[in-house]
């Protein structure tokens, strides 16, 4: 009799832990993420794969690009907000891109670079020759406050399963965010990626 | 592991036992029941995929659209190069709302909508019929992107296939796109979902 | 007793757990050196010497400095070089002549490696190096540009530019990727 409430109790608790184990297992998504390199406005964070650095951000109404003789072509229309961020990259040991430059608010939403354009982000990286450019992105304005930039290398997330990652705080505090959309200005004009 | 030393050898091989036989009857049902929940559990199956019209809002998980009145045309309305061609050519225009969490594009919308010309009843295929999607804004038809929470109007152009007569009503189902794990991994992916409406829509020119 | 049968069980442990990753891990790897090209088998060339890899010798003929050849070109980015790489393939056997030909093509990715392990690919511009008749990768063209076989013993000689930083240049050597039977020929300069 003792010995079957022994082993009563025994797979009772092995079943509870069981249970716990399942619970505190991160979800899928979560175990399987790139690993991501956090960092900030001003500081290079170095990925095993690139380095990139955040300049600045800026938001406007329109975006404008230059043509090859370096003159601002049409204004480019959003219904939210553009968002550029100007950012220094380099690829650390072989060529790649940043195709999965994303801007995620706060709600989890994740804005894929905008494919107007060749941006930093479609531009070739190569070891040792770092690119200055913008990052292009499009997002609601109400969404702007608490937005981060979180750069892969590609655009399809399953080809960064556990790969590199930067993870960026833009410093969009919610009286920051408010303020750079009171003073947005109409306007900003975009020129083509240059290696430094 | 063992059996107890005392139990006689053969006390295993009497007629089954009742309670060994109503745990495996439960252990059953629970299996079936196991399986069914998740895909839907017992409730009877949907009814018909609902009819609507033009003008009239279909909500999926990752697209709400709108579409307009289907125009057909003569002109490519959005030619990839240079002057627009002649030909014979549908044009379906919406409007979007990326409800999803991530930045689709106008390819993954197009795979959510199946025309079917009348009369004729041909349908027309998202790879060999269309010619064109994009996003309609500063006249220019070099945006693809629908980002979440940010409505957009979008074009699609197919070509009527020769040996067709004009059309003047096009059948459009639109299905859904879900959010879930895949077949080949526990990893989510967007996936085909169910038919979400039926529009029957009148064709202008 | 008990003790000594549990060491067994613990002893089959010991064997079987590695099997069962094996197991599931080796079939992965040739799908792995396929897609990335890496692994394989390999063969080093030593500074001045060739390198055979199944059937097909190769040699680095030489590594020279560019410049961008006209005069109103895109610049070069800051602090760069160009470096114009000839190498050489010979096959050896009549197997290796038809891989030249094989369906889809042979398959070879070119690619500078410098000490410190960066990697360059070959440059799409075609203004940085003189013009010559030498290919840019392992195939031979005929008239309609159709692959052909190389015949054994003839030489392809392939050129490329790459655009290195300066400090690179110096410590170059060929890196050659080969598909489908995944393979890399490493040329020592």
């Amino acid at each position: 009799m003792r010995r079957a409430l022994l082993g009563l109790l025994t797979g009772a608790l092995l079943l509870a832990a069981i249970a716990g184990v399942h619970r505190a297992m991160p979800d899928i998504t979560r175990r399987y993420a790139p690993i991501a390199t956090d960092g900030e406005i001003g500081r290079e964070v170095d990925t095993t794969a690139f380095r990139l650095r955040v300049d600045r951000m800026q938001v406007a109404r329109t975006v404008r690009f230059t043509d090859d003789l370096n003159l601002p072509g049409p204004a480019r229309t959003t219904r939210g907000v553009w968002v550029v961020v100007w950012a220094t990259a380099a690829a650390t040991t072989e060529a790649l891109q940043l195709q999965g430059a994303r801007l995620v608010t706060a709600d989890g939403s994740a804005y894929l670079a905008a494919s107007l354009r060749d941006t930093l982000d479609k531009a070739d990286l190569q070891p040792g020759i770092p690119a200055y450019g913008a990052l292009l992105f499009e997002i609601p304005a109400d969404r702007l406050a608490g937005a981060r930039l979180a750069v892969t290398p590609h655009s399809v997330a399953g080809l960064d399963l556990l790969g590199p990652a930067a993870d960026i705080d833009l410093g969009l505090s919610d009286a920051y965010a408010a303020r750079l959309l009171r003073e947005i200005p109409p306007s900003l004009t975009l020129r083509e990626v240059r290696t430094l | 592991m063992t059996a107890p030393e005392s139990s006689p050898a053969g006390a295993r091989r009497g007629p089954l036992r009742p309670w060994i036989i109503v745990t495996a009857v439960l252990f059953a049902l629970g299996t079936v029941l196991a399986l069914a929940w998740p895909a839907g559990g017992l409730r009877e199956q949907r009814d018909e995929v609902p009819h609507r019209k033009a003008g009239q809002t279909t909500t999926g998980h990752r697209f709400a659209i709108k579409p307009y009145k289907p125009r057909y045309v003569t002109k490519d309305p959005g030619p990839a190069l240079g002057d627009p061609k002649p030909g014979r050519f549908l044009v379906l225009e919406f409007d979007v709302r990326n409800v999803g969490h991530d930045t689709a594009s106008v390819t993954h919308l197009a795979e959510d909508l199946s025309p079917v010309l009348s009369p004729g009843g041909r349908a027309l295929d998202r790879f060999k019929d269309r010619t064109a999607g994009f996003v309609v804004r500063d006249a220019h038809t070099d945006r693809d992107q629908l980002q979440p929470g940010l409505p957009e109007r979008v074009m699609m152009v197919y070509t009527v296939p020769a040996g067709l007569p004009d059309p003047t009503n096009v059948t459009l189902t639109f299905r859904d796109h879900v959010y879930q794990a895949g077949f080949q991994t526990d990893l989510p992916e967007w996936l085909p979902g169910e038919n979400l409406a039926v529009y029957d829509l009148v064709v202008g020119r | 007793m008990t003790w000594r049968k549990n060491l067994w069980y613990g002893l089959a442990l010991l064997i079987l757990l590695p099997v069962a990753i094996g197991a599931r891990v080796l079939p992965w790897r040739e799908r792995y050196e396929n897609l990335t090209g890496k692994g394989g088998r390999e063969a080093v060339a030593a500074p001045g010497r060739t390198a055979t890899l199944n059937g097909l010798e190769w040699r680095l003929e030489g590594v020279t400095e560019g410049r961008v050849q006209e005069k109103f070109a895109r610049p070069l980015p800051p602090r760069t070089r160009v470096a114009v790489v000839v190498t050489s393939v010979r096959p050896l056997t009549a197997a290796a002549s038809r891989w030249f030909a094989q369906d889809g093509g042979a398959q070879c990715k070119f690619a500078v490696v410098d000490r410190a392990g960066r990697r360059w690919e070959p440059s799409f511009r075609s203004d940085l190096a003189p013009k010559t008749d030498h290919a840019a990768s392992c195939f031979r063209l005929d008239a309609e540009y159709k692959l052909q076989p190389v015949p054994v013993g003839q030489k392809l000689t392939i050129q490329n530019a790459y655009v290195v930083p300066a400090d690179a240049f110096p410590t170059l050597r060929v890196e050659v990727r080969l598909r489908p039977d995944p393979g890399t020929v490493r040329l020592l300069r």
